[in-house]
């Protein structure tokens, strides 16, 4: 096993003429958790649909596990071991909690039509582990009382928790996650944050996260990378990158005076 | 033994709807009725196929009276010109109808909602043009003629009643199938690119697959529908598979509940019923059979199965808040 889970050596996407990521270089430490930070628009989303196969980059490759994966499905990424959530919700509204998990854990499955269509005592016994899994991913995010419930009748906060819990199902090495915190209440703020890192300490995947909360972020992050323009202005120990210039920059502008911006600009 | 009560329990509402389809000839002695009634199983086969395609995996498809005719022709042409039995016939009717659906399913399901949906019509359009010119084949306009019918180890099934037992199994077979692969976790996938094509997709799901798997199963029950009706009738036109029929299919779907394992059969029986009872107002048959199929839509958006399975639901929930 390599040191690094997911090498990214270069990637530029555009759409048109806006360049959304340009050159863009990152390595994700096996077991760590990783934050990545950035103002809106900075090109956080677009680097987590090229990593996991939504979009194909322009230029550059994506290493996983010591593969190149540059191009590869979506599908054939989740099987690989690369789960991930959503920044707008994408639960299967129509279906029960329960079934939304279970369609994570099935993500092995090959549909072949004979079996699926005659319920042999095989199939029964497969479910029924199937369940004891789902339950325990349920139990895990807090939602087993609810397994019942149409996911789109959950509160914002719980269908968060459920997309977690669906993305962990397929079994990933990495598991991305797309701002998990967002509508979320600061109660359920601190219990996302013991889970995330129960993720990484109970089930050994890595956690690649892009987040909002700042607080959280400190307490969860082993390291932090911070984009800017689709391009890597700061990575590193969480400390540094926060009193990084360029970064404060980014967030909030010019900063100083006089002297000091035309410091940072030659820098 | 425990065993054996849980499959008691589970199978008893199936078997008492199995007597019920068994002994409907011996209640219902009218031939008309009955003639109504293999029409209607006819559609159950091709409208469960399409539950599972529209209900199910949320792909419209306003073409399927295509599919109905080709597997229709297909039958007639095979029996008709070149002679073979019912029983080879049928099946092989079913295969060459699947196979045209893999054939137009693998590029137009790329297509997404509506589109897909135009695209389906036009396929539905281009079948009926092929049947009407056609002729050598299929014989066109004047319609195929002298379609026989099934025989069963030496017994003519030529009547009604004959063919109602012929019919009874086929539906009874494949609508535990098909509710077999709803449950399923094929069914759960079909669901989940329903209700969320790219999270499915990030969930392992070759959805592009799946899509057409479903495609494929529709467009072969289909198929088999078609074929089975043009046996039953002895007589094809290919008037009868238009534009008005596809659309009709996705009605029965719509007023029964769509993407409830229960819609189309409620759906089937209570439109071709509706549709025949209405006779009775002479010129304003189509219109009032208009009205009702805007009024079901309008106050049971989730058809005639779907809301009254939630207002069963709800009331159960409110006894049990009351039982605490």
């Amino acid at each position: 096993m390599p040191d690094n889970v997911l090498e990214i050596k270069g990637i530029t996407k555009k759409f048109g003429g806006l360049t959304a990521l340009s050159k863009l270089d990152l390595e994700v430490e096996q077991g760590s958790i990783h934050a990545i930070i950035g103002p809106n628009g900075s090109g956080k989303t677009t680097f987590f649909n090229v990593i996991t196969g939504l979009y194909v980059p322009d230029e550059g490759s994506v290493i996983f596990c010591g593969k190149d994966v540059t191009g590869t499905v979506p599908y054939k990424m989740a099987r690989l071991g690369m789960g991930r959530t959503f920044q707008t919700i994408f639960l299967f509204k129509q279906m029960t909690v329960l079934e939304n998990v279970l369609i994570g854990l099935q993500s092995e499955s090959e549909y072949k039509l004979i079996n699926n269509m005659i319920m042999t005592p095989k199939r029964q016994l497969y479910e029924k582990e199937l369940h004891e899994k789902a339950y325990e991913l349920l139990a895990f995010v807090g939602l087993y009382d609810q397994r019942n419930d149409i996911a789109c009748n959950l509160p914002y906060g719980k269908q968060r928790l459920l997309e977690v819990a669906r993305a962990m199902g397929i079994n990933p090495k990495i598991i991305l996650l797309d701002e998990p915190a967002a509508g979320m209440n600061p109660q359920e703020t601190s219990e996302l944050i013991e889970r995330v890192k129960n993720i990484r300490n109970k089930y050994n995947m890595t956690v690649l996260i892009i987040e909002h909360d700042m607080k959280l972020v400190m307490q969860l992050a082993d390291t932090i990378t911070c984009l800017d323009h689709g391009s890597v202005i700061a990575c590193g120990n969480p400390k540094i990158v926060t009193k990084d210039s360029k970064v404060v920059e980014a967030y909030l502008g010019i900063v100083g005076e006089k002297d000091t911006i035309e410091y940072n600009k030659v820098d | 033994m425990k065993k054996i009560a849980d499959l008691l329990t589970l199978k008893k509402p199936s078997i008492i709807w199995i007597i019920i389809l068994v002994t409907i000839p011996f209640v219902v002695k009218s031939v008309y009725y009955l003639h109504l009634m293999n029409y209607v199983l006819i559609l159950i086969i091709l409208t469960l196929g399409l539950n599972l395609l529209t209900g199910f995996t949320g792909q419209i498809s306003i073409g399927h009276a295509g599919f109905y005719g080709i597997g229709a022709y297909v039958s007639a042409y095979l029996s008709v010109t070149m002679g073979l039995s019912f029983w080879i016939a049928f099946p092989i009717s079913g295969i060459i109808t699947a196979f045209i659906g893999y054939l137009i399913g693998k590029p137009i399901l790329k297509l997404k909602g509506a589109y897909l949906s135009i695209a389906s019509i036009g396929i539905g359009e281009i079948t009926r043009l092929v049947l009407i010119n056609w002729t050598k084949v299929t014989h066109g306009a004047e319609g195929f003629k002298g379609i026989p019918s099934p025989v069963f180890f030496g017994i003519a099934i030529d009547n009604d009643l004959k063919y109602y037992y012929l019919l009874v199994p086929i539906v009874i077979i494949i609508y535990f199938l098909i509710n077999s692969l709803i449950d399923s976790e094929a069914g759960r996938a079909f669901r989940a690119i329903r209700d969320e094509e790219i999270a499915a997709e990030f969930m392992g799901i070759n959805v592009a697959k799946m899509k057409l798997m479903s495609f494929i199963i529709s467009s072969f029950l289909a198929g088999i529908a078609g074929s089975l009706l043009a046996h039953m009738d002895g007589y094809l036109s290919p008037f009868s598979f238009s534009f008005t029929q596809s659309v009709s299919f996705l009605m029965m779907i719509l007023a029964g509940g769509l993407g409830y394992k229960w819609g189309p059969i409620i759906g089937v029986f209570l439109l071709t019923f509706a549709k025949e009872w209405f006779r009775f107002f002479n010129e304003y048959q189509l219109i009032i059979y208009g009205l009702m199929l805007v009024l079901i839509i309008m106050f049971m958006p989730k058809g005639i199965y779907g809301s009254f399975k939630e207002i069963f639901l709800k009331l159960m929930r409110r006894r049990n808040e009351d039982a605490r």
